[in-house]
């Protein structure tokens, strides 16, 4: 069965109809304000899916057909990208969003020090890899049409000439309407989202018409012999590997891949969603190709093309609606892919061929006119376009449009995968030179020419048939099917291994033995740092200086009056000024040459910028400051660290010192009512007693006297304690400051224990022990005697017993003075031996106020000694007694 | 470091310190949770790498059939289902992430 011509005609014209409307409809919208809807996830994802191509959309079918899974790798490989995007593509998307990246060509060059060379290669290496792709889809479409509608083949070259021409006209009304600010077309990804769909829907109703409408249904698929299925087990091994190498590279590098992913991308999130939706699309687009191929090869002729399975299983089947929609599904895959390809390479032609061209050619000064490079661009990339499609038309009529589909466009893959080295290293290595990408790039690309795509003409295009065979000039080594005599090797496996790896030893290199130029020292550290440094600081590094109107001319030739005056005046207005025209900082210069790449690619704006400015140079602190931003920020976060432990820490030690004064407070609120309370005792006495004197004048003189008696008694008590106080005081306030001489110790106990025993009013058995003989320590006599009076009287005081006992001894202790001072008294218990040294305890029985040992404890610290007290060793069945140890450090003789 | 901001976390996390330290612990929880978002992201391509190349690959070549299609495209599409299912929980939980 066939359609006729005219039909299908209509058909695809009808439906070029509606992408031309869909596209003049969303554009209308997003200039207008509106079609927020166009920046959603699922629009860009659906974008993404301009990789299904016609080889997608008929090749994988003839793919799984001849080599069963193989066609898989052509998915899995964005698949696994896409999962990894945190990765690679998110960096990419940062740099692209940041540096105002217009194509993978300006990417690289940009850089690689904003190289013009760099950029014209890689365009040149985009343009020539993307011709065999862009024949491709014409070829598509010619077979497709043919084989709908039965014509002779010598109908191929009419057909594919009117399928280019009609896709130029599309690709330059709406991807070329201006050189918009961020390439950004929304009109066109519009019509590639809404391609998108209709291949899907196509590819999955004939999965289904093959799956449940072929004879026998999917029992009957089942039931066939395995002659009659892919073959599925060739899946392991290198042609595997390295397809799954190139299409993983590819959906970076190819460079409406570029585009749809980098460029035309209007929100980071959006990558996130991608992430998954986009291998799900690839996943969707896959599962049917199997079943159609089986299906292809059980009911179809042996000699039908397994490239047009999807077309002619419905047509041979009599399904006429399915038949255009199978056909539509793939001109949708091959139009949406020639208009991107088109409008990604004719952006970088025009921005990296024609623009630096053209800088020589302009006109000199006096003669500018508003926008008139604007207008040069634009007409460029209109005949760009065109000659792009003439390129792959040219291809398609040499090459003869015999090879298979998938091969062909594996041409493609491997090509732009050259990119690849330069791209990752210029991402992830700092070192990666501008020498080495170049010369790498070049190398790898001079390689695919020769091993691969030469080849492909099969001898009708430069290489000729003998030299395939024989190598160049006849040399073996060279034969471009098996360099070096590596014969036997898949050529696909040949080609990637050679170019790739040539390329990538020499990019490695030749990057190891030169030396970047400052400019491209700042653009390393700016792509590899994008995640750290901030781009504001990197404006002020290159230092030039130019007149606004030189700078205003420059803008509103490439950008047209309209947008340059705007930009003017938000800067003007950023800069804090009144007028249109902002000062011609460095950091405006930056913007300005940035805003300039949105529109011509770095390396133009640069070299433009370079014939406008004068003194160009790169401060080398700056440029160190930014290399060292990353490094900085990390110090910083670390700092940042340290500082909130240090104020944890001190936080803890304000809180500790706090608690401390807490403490210190009830201290001595306890103090002052101790004290309070110790003086109201003997007040009370000496106020009671002196009004007995006073109201009762009938006692008799005796009972005066010792009423007096008390009252000085009492007043004497009241005297001491205040004086103990102040003593107190004295020694916390001003310890530090007695006096001290050196003196002997042995003498002042000897001359205390006289006093304390004249002052006993009972009597008491002293007792001498081991003495030290003369010990000479830093201390004030006066002080020192009050602290073994204290002891001595303390141990007389404390002793309810008839036969008090005292015993001193002395000893030299190392570098230490010893002095014990025991007593037969009742001793101190265990558990209250450290609070006798507390101010105000008092160990059961009357007497002072309490602050005796407190006292000389503290005088011995003033000393720099200490007062410990122990149990006396036992010196009787029932006397314990207790142990007083003076400790003090001894000095050495001056 | 890392050592140092665990101890000091611990710290604040202390019970009585009331209300604040429970938030802070919370937060470097999430904070975790987010590295370990990214860190998976990081290393499913490479998950998924390994699985369908030759040496796993090899395993599922054997002419088996299994719901009425060979075992190795079966294998396939299941990793690739699989892939695709992480993704999508990953893309989730890393989609409000700022960059630290």
């Amino acid at each position: 069965m066939t359609l006729s011509a005219n039909l299908i005609v209509i058909v695809s014209l009808g439906y070029v109809v509606l992408l031309f409307a869909l596209a003049w409809y969303v554009d209308h919208t997003t200039a207008s304000g509106g079609g927020a809807w166009l920046r959603s996830p699922i629009i860009y994802t659906l974008s993404l899916s301009v990789y299904c191509t016609a080889w997608t959309f008929y090749g994988a079918v003839g793919s799984a057909a001849r080599n069963g899974l193989e066609f898989l790798t052509i998915y899995f490989g964005p698949t696994l990208v896409f999962v990894g995007w945190w990765w690679f593509i998110r960096k990419i998307v940062r740099i692209g969003r940041t540096h105002r990246i217009t194509s993978i060509a300006d990417m690289i060059s940009s850089r690689y020090g904003k190289s013009g060379p760099l950029a014209m290669m890689a365009t040149i290496v985009a343009v020539v890899a993307a011709t065999p792709y862009i024949a491709l889809q014409l070829q598509s479409v010619t077979l497709s049409f043919e084989a709908i509608v039965g014509g002779e083949p010598g109908q191929d070259a009419q057909i594919a000439f009117w399928t280019a021409a009609g896709m130029a006209a599309f690709t330059i009304l709406f991807g070329t309407r201006s050189l918009d600010e961020n390439e950004r077309h929304f009109g066109v990804v519009a019509a590639i989202a809404a391609e998108a769909v209709v291949k899907l829907t196509a590819l999955i109703a004939i999965g289904l018409l093959a799956i449940f409408g072929v004879s026998g249904g999917f029992s009957g698929i089942l039931a066939a012999p395995a002659s009659d299925l892919p073959p599925l087990d060739q899946v392991a091994g290198p042609r595997w590997m390295t397809l799954l190498f190139l299409s993983a590279a590819a959906i970076i590098c190819l460079p409406r891949q570029f585009h749809v992913t980098v460029v035309e991308n209007s929100s980071e999130r959006h990558l996130a969603t991608a992430s998954w939706m986009f291998p799900l699309y690839l996943f969707l687009i896959s599962i049917f190709v199997l079943p159609i191929a089986a299906a292809g090869m059980i009911s179809l002729p042996s000699d039908a093309n397994p490239d047009l399975f999807v077309l002619t299983l419905p047509l041979t089947m009599g399904q006429e609606e399915l038949t255009i929609l199978a056909y539509i599904g793939g001109f949708s895959s091959a139009t949406s892919m020639v208009i991107v390809s088109t409008i990604a390479l004719s952006t970088m032609v025009s921005n990296h061929i024609v623009a630096p061209l053209s800088m020589w050619l302009m006109p000199v000064r006096g003669h500018e006119r508003t926008g008139d490079v604007l207008r040069v661009l634009l007409t460029t990339r209109r005949i760009a376009i065109v000659l792009i499609l003439g390129l792959g038309y040219f291809y398609f009529l040499v090459s003869g449009g015999s090879g298979a589909l998938a091969s062909i466009g594996l041409i493609a893959f491997c090509g732009v995968a050259q990119f690849l080295p330069a791209l990752v290293a210029g991402i992830f290595w700092r070192g990666a030179t501008h020498a080495g990408a170049i010369w790498g790039l070049v190398a790898g690309f001079a390689i695919w020419m020769y091993t691969l795509f030469l080849p492909s003409f099969d001898g009708a295009f430069l290489l000729s048939q003998a030299t395939l065979d024989e190598g160049l000039w006849g040399i073996g080594a060279l034969k471009p099917q098996a360099l070096a005599g590596l014969e036997g090797v898949d050529p696909l496996v040949h080609a990637t291994v050679w170019s790739l790896g040539i390329n990538t030893a020499i990019l490695v290199g030749v990057s190891l033995v030169t030396r970047q130029s400052p400019l491209e020292r700042l653009q390393s550290t700016l792509f590899v740092d994008v995640f750290g440094s901030a781009p504001a600081q990197a404006m002020g590094v290159v230092q030039r200086s130019a007149t606004r109107g030189d700078l205003f001319l420059l803008a509103q030739r490439t950008l047209g009056l309209e947008p340059a005056l705007a930009l003017f005046r938000s800067a003007a207005r950023a800069q804090g000024k009144s007028g249109d025209f902002p000062d011609p900082s460095p950091a405006f210069i930056s913007r300005l040459e940035q805003e300039l790449a949105g529109s011509v690619g770095a390396a133009s704006a640069h070299a433009m910028m370079r014939k406008t400015v004068s003194g160009e140079t790169i401060s080398t602190s700056e440029l160190m400051d930014i290399a060292d931003e990353a490094a900085q920020l990390v110090r910083a976060s670390q700092a940042l660290e340290a500082k909130s432990l240090e104020a944890e820490r001190t936080a803890e030690q304000l809180r500790a010192a706090n608690e401390r004064l807490r403490a210190l407070d009830v201290l001595k609120d306890e103090f002052l009512s101790q004290v309070s309370h110790e003086l109201r005792t003997p007040m009370t006495s000496i106020c009671s007693f002196a009004e007995i004197l006073r109201n009762d004048p009938a006692l008799d003189d005796e009972t005066r006297q010792r009423f007096a008696q008390v009252i000085q008694g009492e007043s004497e008590r009241l005297t001491r304690l205040l004086d103990e106080i102040l003593d107190l005081n004295f020694l916390e306030e001003e310890g530090r400051s007695i006096p001290l001489t050196r003196i002997d110790a042995e003498d002042v106990i000897e001359s205390a224990a006289e006093i304390a025993l004249a002052a006993a009013d009972r009597p008491v058995r002293l007792e001498w022990g081991r003495r030290a003989g003369s010990a000479f320590v830093m201390a004030n006599a006066d002080r020192l005697s009050q602290v073994f009076i204290n002891l001595i009287s303390n141990g007389i005081k404390h002793n309810p017993g008839p036969d008090i006992e005292i015993r001193i001894e002395s000893r030299i202790d190392g570098d230490a003075y010893l002095v014990a001072v025991e007593d037969n008294g009742p001793g101190v218990p265990e558990d209250i031996r450290e609070r006798v040294f507390e101010k105000f305890f008092r160990g059961g029985v009357s007497g002072g106020a309490g602050l005796g040992l407190p006292i000389s404890r503290g005088i011995l610290q003033a000393f720099g000694g200490t007062l410990g007290l122990t149990e006396r060793a036992s010196v009787g069945a029932s006397h314990r007694g207790a142990r007083f140890v003076v400790r003090l450090p001894l000095s050495p003789a001056p | 470091m890392s050592n140092d901001k665990t101890v000091g976390k611990g710290k604040a996390g202390v019970p009585g310190q009331g209300g604040a330290g429970d938030q802070e612990l919370e937060s470097g929880e999430k904070a975790l949770d987010a590295r370990k978002a990214r860190d998976a992201a990081l290393l499913l391509p490479f998950a998924g790498l390994i699985l369908i190349s030759p040496p796993l690959l090899a395993i599922f070549t054997p002419d088996v059939n299994v719901f009425g299609g060979p075992l190795v495209a079966f294998y396939l599409f299941t990793v690739w289902a699989v892939l695709i299912v992480c993704a999508f929980r990953l893309a989730r939980r890393l989609k409000g992430e700022r960059e630290p």
